[in-house]
């Protein structure tokens, strides 16, 4: 014995049903559509045609056996020849066997009445061409068996099942081929049925008032609204009711005089015709109806397609955390409104409670699913997680009452929220990296001297954005011999751990070199040969002054940095003279200038990054500080430093570190 | 950054358009370089018409390719520099070093 495949129903049991249903069908056609009547409807043609096409060929023997013997036995039964029988049980097993054959070959896979290629193939195949085959055998039977005329034996022969198989196969495989989703209320078909049932009748009674036509508008109107397999339980219920009425004695073709063949042919043409009018009717409108839901379908992934594209160029322009939240939660990817949480760095937890659905995401880690009973939206919250790693942060979306938010919609938002799991991790990687350089840059800056008696000393720093990498900017604050202080700020040319340690070199030598150096200028010709020894040197610009509070004479000189700002009275001033280029450029004469500084003011130097914007002269940058700096020094902040940086900052992202060297004069000694 | 070159003679002229900064300078420094190394003129111009920001990263590249090109024997020099870019290149000093004329006018 074969063995059945996993969806195929057990031999036994689809020989079991085949006999029963093929029995009933033929008893039906010998009991009530009897010998003397003019009706030929022959339902069994069709049990056996859907026997054939909803189980697999090796199971195709023993149908055919069933329906030889069931046929054979009613036949007998019924007091027909031996011969007659087999002729019949021949022509029984044929025409499904071809019908079925030949529509396999033009639809090998899946059958689909829906589809109107697959209608119209089995219109051709089982509908016509099958019971043709039928009604050659089965004609022939009967034109030797009860010598009538061939034409007349053949055609109701043909027609009678040609309606079978139409009607019953076409019922059968409509139920079986598109389960209903959400399958119709057995009420409405059962209610469409019964409306069959009873139009028919009604239109099958009167002999001389022509009514027949009367269920026709009834399929057609399940055509536009109904299933194709209502819409074929009703033609096979309108079949039924019409043949079991004519043959009663009601209806037209009752009462119709004229050949009995033509008769008998001509109801069932008129049933047929019916029936695969609603069918393709039905077929044409579910065809409109897919098509507009395939467009609507095919405009929302077009769009969901577009939504990634954005996203990810977006992802891949934010460096930051920070960045990549605000690109998502922007982005108008999905729903109304989407909230974007990140996990704590401190306790790895997602912190919100506003969207539940979101917190529940982050809490198990899984899609999940809300509805507000308040307003009927609908929150849906996806996790962010690293890989089986922890969760990274959730994504939470919302959509308006109604909306249809399935499995489709669930399976995008997890997509945004991979990507974004990718973008994070990257992004967090970026973060810890350039938080190390920070570290070793803050730690390569110098401590600077404190509590010298006669200056005040203050100082600042603003690193660049985390978007830009570290720089090479220093300030540093010194005793020198003979109770001088030395003051020095400087920027290695680079945002790098390089030029952090080229600063780093720098200030150690600048130190060195002012311990015994006459002035400043000698400091930084000293730069100049100390640089020319290190290979690949990068150009800085270097401020270096120092001061005697005895004399209060400060020299100060300039390689290629912006001049320093003295303070006096809250007036701002420049000091513009003893520049020179920056150091690493080329061997150049080194000049310092000197001057006494007045009593109770203020010396400010800084780095390019304070007062360099785009679009903008460094000299308007220049007169900002020194209006800014004046203010700071009238209102006596305590922090000026600080105050500052504050003031002094723009709006825009900050490209480059920005340092302030404050260094206040005391009035006396 | 939009660099485009045109040679006239023993003269090749680098024309930059847009931002000198972090960015780009390796690029502009790279092809000025390879001016230097592959075509050696005479004369090589770098038109700063159309540069509207030069920070010093953009400074130091420009000062690189002076060093390999007056190794070279090469007479280097930036033309139309004004604005924003002058600036930078007066506050720092190397106007003279980078524009010879205008320290004569």
């Amino acid at each position: 014995m074969t063995r059945a495949g996993p969806r195929d129903r057990p031999t036994w049991l689809v020989v079991v049903l085949v006999a029963i249903a093929y029995t009933v069908g033929a008893q039906l056609a010998f009991v009530v559509f009897d010998a003397t009547s003019i009706v030929v409807l022959f339902l069994p043609s069709g049990v056996t045609l859907s026997a054939l096409l909803l189980c697999p060929a090796r199971q195709w023997p023993w149908i055919l056996l069933t329906v030889a013997v069931a046929e054979v036995t009613v036949d007998v039964s019924h007091g027909l020849h031996l011969a007659s029988a087999l002729g019949f049980a021949l022509a029984n097993t044929a025409e499904p066997l071809v019908g079925a054959v030949l529509l396999r070959r033009f639809v090998p896979g899946r059958l689909d009445l829906t589809q109107r290629r697959h209608l119209l193939a089995f219109l051709g195949c089982c509908v016509v061409a099958g019971p043709l085959v039928g009604a050659l055998v089965g004609g022939t039977t009967i034109a030797i068996g009860q010598d009538r005329a061939w034409v007349e034996a053949f055609l109701p022969f043909w027609a009678g099942d040609a309606t079978g198989a139409l009607t019953v196969a076409g019922t059968v495989l409509a139920w079986r081929h598109r389960p209903p989703p959400g399958a119709a209320p057995a009420a409405r078909w059962a209610l469409a049925v019964l409306l069959t049932v009873a139009v028919t009748a009604v239109s099958f009674w009167p002999q001389h008032l022509p009514l027949f036509y009367l269920p026709i508008p009834l399929l057609f109107w399940f055509g536009f609204q109904q299933r194709l397999a209502i819409t074929m339980t009703a033609g096979l219920a309108m079949t039924v009711t019409a043949n079991i009425m004519t043959s009663v004695g009601y209806g037209p073709w009752a009462a119709l005089q004229g050949p009995i063949a033509f008769k008998t042919a001509t109801l069932q043409l008129f049933l047929a015709v019916a029936v695969v009018g609603a069918c393709l009717l039905t077929v044409g409108v579910a065809e409109r109806d897919s098509a507009r839901s395939d467009t609507y379908a095919e405009r929302a992934a077009r769009q969901r397609v577009a939504a990634v594209q954005s996203l990810t160029a977006q992802l891949a322009r934010a460096p930051t955390s920070a960045a990549i939240a605000a690109a998502v939660a922007e982005g108008r990817l999905l729903g109304e409104l989407c909230v974007v949480a990140l996990a704590d760095p401190e306790d790895g937890l997602v912190h919100t409670a506003e969207h539940r659905a979101l917190a529940r995401a982050a809490r198990t880690g899984r899609p999940a699913l809300d509805g507000d009973p308040a307003n009927g939206r609908i929150e849906l919250g996806v996790p962010v997680t690293d890989h089986d790693g922890p969760v990274l942060g959730a994504l939470g979306f919302e959509f308006a009452a109604g909306s249809v938010v399935d499995d489709d919609t669930i399976a995008f938002a997890q997509t945004l929220a991979d990507l974004t799991a990718q973008a994070l991790r990257r992004a967090r990687l970026y973060e810890r990296e350039v938080s190390a350089a920070r570290q070793l840059q803050q730690a390569l800056l110098p401590a600077y001297a404190t509590g010298l008696p006669s200056v005040q000393v203050d100082a600042g720093y603003r690193p660049a954005d985390l978007t830009h990498d570290v720089g090479g900017d220093w300030y540093d604050v010194f005793h020198l011999p003979g109770d001088r202080i030395g003051f020095a700020v400087g920027d290695v040319v680079g945002h790098d751990l390089a030029a952090a340690a080229a600063m780093a070199r720098l200030q150690a030598i600048l130190r060195v070199l002012a311990q015994s150096a006459p002035g400043p200028a000698e400091v930084l010709a000293g730069l100049d040969e100390a640089s020319a020894l290190i290979h690949g040197a990068r150009m800085c610009t270097v401020g270096y002054a120092d001061y005697q509070p005895r004399t209060r004479q400060l020299r100060y000189a300039c390689a290629g940095h912006p001049p320093p700002l003295l303070v006096t009275a809250g007036h701002g001033e420049y000091l513009w003279d003893g520049r020179s280029m920056p150091v690493a450029v080329e061997p150049n004469s080194r000049r310092d200038a000197e001057l006494v500084v007045p009593a109770d003011s203020h010396l400010i130097w800084y780095t390019d990054g304070l007062v360099e914007r785009r679009y903008e002269s460094m000299y308007a940058g220049l007169d900002r500080l020194a209006a800014t700096a004046g203010a700071v020094v009238r209102e006596g902040a305590g922090d000026p430093c600080r105050t500052l940086l504050d003031r002094m900052a723009h709006t825009g992202p900050a490209t480059d570190d920005r340092v302030v060297l404050w260094i206040s004069f005391n009035p006396d000694r | 950054m939009r660099i485009t070159r045109q040679h006239d003679g023993q003269t090749v002229r680098v024309a930059l358009a847009g931002e000198l900064d972090l960015a780009s300078s390796g690029g502009v420094r790279e092809h000025l370089e390879e001016v230097v190394r592959e075509i050696r003129p005479r004369h090589l111009l770098v038109d700063m018409d159309e540069v509207s920001f030069c920070d010093s990263t953009g400074l130091e590249a420009l000062i690189c390719v002076r060093a390999v090109a007056t190794e070279q024997g090469i007479d280097y020099r930036l033309v139309n520099v004004h604005g924003v870019a002058l600036v930078t290149l007066q506050i720092t000093g190397v106007l003279p070093l980078l524009v010879p004329e205008h320290d004569a006018g």
